[in-house]
């Protein structure tokens, strides 16, 4: 303070102008640090947020996929991988007509999966070739569409030196695009265009050509086996328990453990738990985040605590409890929480947008985020009980403090 | 009133400690975050280069396919034949090849089916690859002789992980309701796929699966690797002229290694950017923090300036002590980092299919060093600007 020549109604004067300076300037500082503090919970949320949202887009196409195969299918492999069962031919066309008789099972078909080259002009692919039995295409195709005709149709009975392609495979594959009526060669052997499917969002698929099963046994000298067979269930509420009923006949004739019986619901079940966890992980790993933010507002409040450290005097002496002051501070944390919840949710959630549309343009399948009510509020709620954890010990000190200390600072 | 004043700078350090302290925890958090994530990444990459090395930087593998229709399916395909093997070894620079039959089979043993690959080969092409390539090696035993059949030389993982009862030399497997003995088996490569492998001869394959002269791929092996890439060209090349145009691939083992690598070097980047988020928060927290201290000590500032500190000398002062703030969550960090990453090994190893160990390098300790003093010192600037900025006159009226 100034004093000395000025006259005494001045010096009043700078007194108050600087007690609001004061004032202003203490609340301006409050007021970053507010924001600094409300700004990690907002990165935090943010972050969570748009990870789950592209987990949550992962399941949902999972989910959209089940509805295009159909969820009351079985499919039956050789062999205790699933996955390596693709490239297997455990099994044997008498099994497909096992299969069908099983009660409970509408239709069932079977098909080859063979790997090879596709001769179209000059060029030449190695490609995936399924053969399939003239009489289950109608089935296929009609009946169960796991598949879908786009142009053209599918081979019935007796047909020879006929084929279908997928979409990638007529139009991706080769330089040209192959067109209804066009020639291909597979393993030398000719074969004329008569369909092409619709495209699935399965790339290895779309990139196949559909052969008689006949014809492919020629081709690659194998005698009755069968990569995998299709069946549909007449009731999809039981379709587990069919599913079981056909591992059971499989099992009584082949011994127990050669095959497995799996329903397209259980298939998307495990790809989307697969994907649930994924999205755990990298979401835990952004909550650790949240804790430092936590660990931001515990910060503010202890400064919080200590500039108004007279404030809580009176308070108190004006009759205020320990655990009136406690709930005021907790309740400020609290509030800190969820401002940035707020906000960061609202981040997150354009975040995700942004992720869709660009997903949209580098990727060749349409994919979308997925931001759900329950992420939202869940959001809400865990940055609200990370403020209330975090301001915790700075309210107890707040509330510890003696009013007559307290008063003569 | 003496008593009074101590007690109200102790308050105010002690405050001051806290906020030290919780912001340096914030940093830590963060650096030990980003450090055991980096420790397993490189242990996986490590792992997985161990392995490659295993084979051999003078080997190349020829499979059918092509860029595109590369796909799952061509590891078992068989559109190979004897022929290409000779044909391969016709090449210069090529020192040998030999074809293996891949498929995948049931297996039964003692009443329990698992399904695995087996591979089929004649007895020269084994003993090319174990003994000449030393692709793979025997532990017990032996390979399968010429004009043997029925006989069958197991991977690592066969004696005792994959079936429930063991299973040893003299023992008999059933494939596809044949039997085979088994005669040998094989040193642990150090993934769980190939050490449950099963070594048939290819006659026998060819028996079981069909297919006349197929191969699903062959191991080839080069006398010189330093062009062992224009070898491989060359026998794409060759192979191309009969089959058609993009019907071959080849990899040599450095082109594996550096899919791999970058395979994980972004997985890596992905996870180390998300834990980075804490380190971005952190910074925030140090910011907070710097802000508070300009304010509560803009007095101070006033008496420096007044006597005769410049704008750029606070400011320094305000950068220091941030970057310092930064330095010391980043060692603590690296220690809990490190620690963590032990404990990250003591969990995993035996979760993973191969070989594992989380590990910590210099340069990552470095980083996370550098880091972290970065995060101190950019999170700093505004705060000290602010303090550079105050008037010494008004600083010091400040009460």
């Amino acid at each position: 303070m100034v004093f000395g020549t000025i006259e005494r109604r001045e010096r009043s004067e700078l007194m108050i102008r600087e007690s609001l300076e004061l004032s202003i300037s203490s609340l301006k500082h409050r007021k970053i640090s507010s924001a600094l503090t409300i700004l990690g919970i907002v990165i935090g949320i943010t972050a969570i947020i748009s990870l789950l949202s592209v987990g949550e887009g992962l399941q949902y196409a999972v989910s959209e996929q089940l509805e295009s195969v159909g969820s009351d299918k079985i499919i039956v492999t050789a062999g205790s991988n699933f996955m390596t069962a693709f490239t297997g031919e455990g099994l044997v066309e008498d099994d497909i007509d096992m299969v069908d008789s099983v009660n409970g099972v509408d239709t069932a078909v079977g098909i080859l999966f063979k790997s090879l080259p596709i001769k179209y002009g000059k060029e030449s692919m190695l490609s995936q070739v399924i053969g399939m039995r003239s009489k289950d295409t109608e089935k296929i195709f009609s009946e169960m569409k796991v598949w879908e005709v786009d142009i053209g149709r599918y081979f019935k009975g007796g047909e020879k030196g006929v084929a279908m392609l997928g979409k990638v495979a007529a139009e991706d594959l080769f330089e040209k695009n192959i067109d209804i009526g066009d020639t291909v060669y597979v393993n030398e052997e000719r074969f004329k265009i008569i369909g092409i499917l619709k495209s699935t969002a399965n790339n290895q698929r779309d990139s196949s050509i559909i052969i008689p099963l006949e014809q492919l046994r020629e081709i690659t000298g194998s005698k009755d086996s069968i990569s995998i067979i299709f069946a549909q269930v007449s009731d999809i509420m039981r379709v587990e328990n069919i599913a079981e009923k056909v591992e059971g006949e499989l099992d009584d004739k082949y011994g127990e453990g050669y095959y497995q019986a799996t329903t397209s619901q259980q298939i998307a079940e495990s790809v989307s738990s697969i994907f649930a966890i994924i999205s755990f992980v990298l979401g835990g790993i952004a909550s650790i985040a949240l804790i430092v933010a936590g660990m931001g507002i515990a910060n503010t409040m202890f400064t919080s605590v200590m500039e108004r450290t007279k404030e809580i005097g009176v308070m108190k002496a004006i009759g205020a409890t320990n655990y009136n002051v406690m709930e005021i501070f907790l309740v400020e944390a609290g509030l800190l929480g969820l401002f940035g919840g707020i906000i960061g949710s609202a981040l997150g959630f354009l975040i995700s947008q942004i992720i869709t549309i660009a997903a949209g343009s580098f990727l060749p399948i349409s994919f979308r985020t997925v931001v759900t009510a329950e992420m939202i509020i869940f959001s809400m709620i865990f940055s609200f009980i990370i403020g209330v954890i975090s301001g915790i010990l700075p309210a107890r000190r707040a509330a510890k403090l003696q009013p007559v200390d307290a008063l003569r600072r | 009133m003496i008593r009074e004043s101590l007690e109200i700078s102790l308050d105010t350090f002690k405050h001051r400690k806290t906020s030290s302290i919780l912001t340096i925890l914030g940093i830590v958090v963060g650096i030990s975050t980003i450090i055991s994530l980096l420790s397993v990444g490189v242990g996986l990459e490590q792992s997985l280069s161990e392995q490659l090395e295993g084979m051999g930087s003078d080997k190349i593998i020829v499979m059918p396919g092509s860029g595109a229709s590369l796909s799952l399916s061509s590891f078992t395909g068989e559109s190979l034949t004897d022929k290409d093997v000779k044909t391969i070894e016709g090449i210069t620079g090529v020192k040998m090849a030999a074809g293996l039959l891949f498929k995948t089979l049931p297996v039964k043993y003692k009443g329990e089916v698992v399904t695995t690959y087996i591979s089929g080969g004649t007895a020269e092409t084994y003993n090319k690859m174990f003994l000449d390539m030393k692709i793979f090696e025997i532990e017990e035993g032996r390979t399968v002789k010429n004009g043997e059949r029925g006989v069958v030389a197991v991977g690592s993982r066969i004696v005792d992980d994959v079936f429930e009862d063991d299973v040893n030399i003299g023992d008999t497997l059933l494939i596809k309701d044949k039997k085979f003995k088994v005669i040998g088996i094989l040193k642990s490569v150090g993934n769980a796929q190939d050490d449950q492998n099963l070594y048939i001869t290819l006659d026998d394959m060819r028996e079981l699966v069909g297919g006349k002269d197929s191969l699903s791929m062959i191991y080839v092996q080069v006398s010189n690797t330093d062009n062992i890439d224009s070898i491989a060209d060359k026998i794409e090349d060759k192979l191309e002229d009969e089959y058609g145009e993009n019907t071959i691939s080849t990899i040599t083992s450095e082109q594996l290694a550096e899919i791999t690598g970058s395979i994980f070097s972004i997985l890596t980047f992905v996870v180390g950017g998300i834990a980075s988020i804490s380190l971005l928060v952190a910074g925030v927290g140090i910011a907070n923090t710097m802000f508070i201290s300009v304010m509560e000590r803009t007095k101070e500032i006033g008496v420096m300036k007044a006597i005769g500190a410049t704008n750029y000398n606070v400011m320094e002062i305000f950068l220091v002590e941030s970057a310092v703030l930064g330095l010391i969550g980043g060692a603590i960090g690296c220690a809990a980092g490190y620690v963590l990453s032990r404990i990250i090994n003591i969990f995993a190893v035996g979760m993973l299919p191969v070989t594992f160990e989380a590990t910590v390098t210099f340069d990552m300790i470095l980083f996370g060093l550098g880091f972290s003093m970065f995060v101190g010192i950019v999170s700093g600037i505004f705060p000290a600007r602010r303090a550079a900025k105050l008037q010494p006159v008004e600083a010091l009226r400040y009460e």
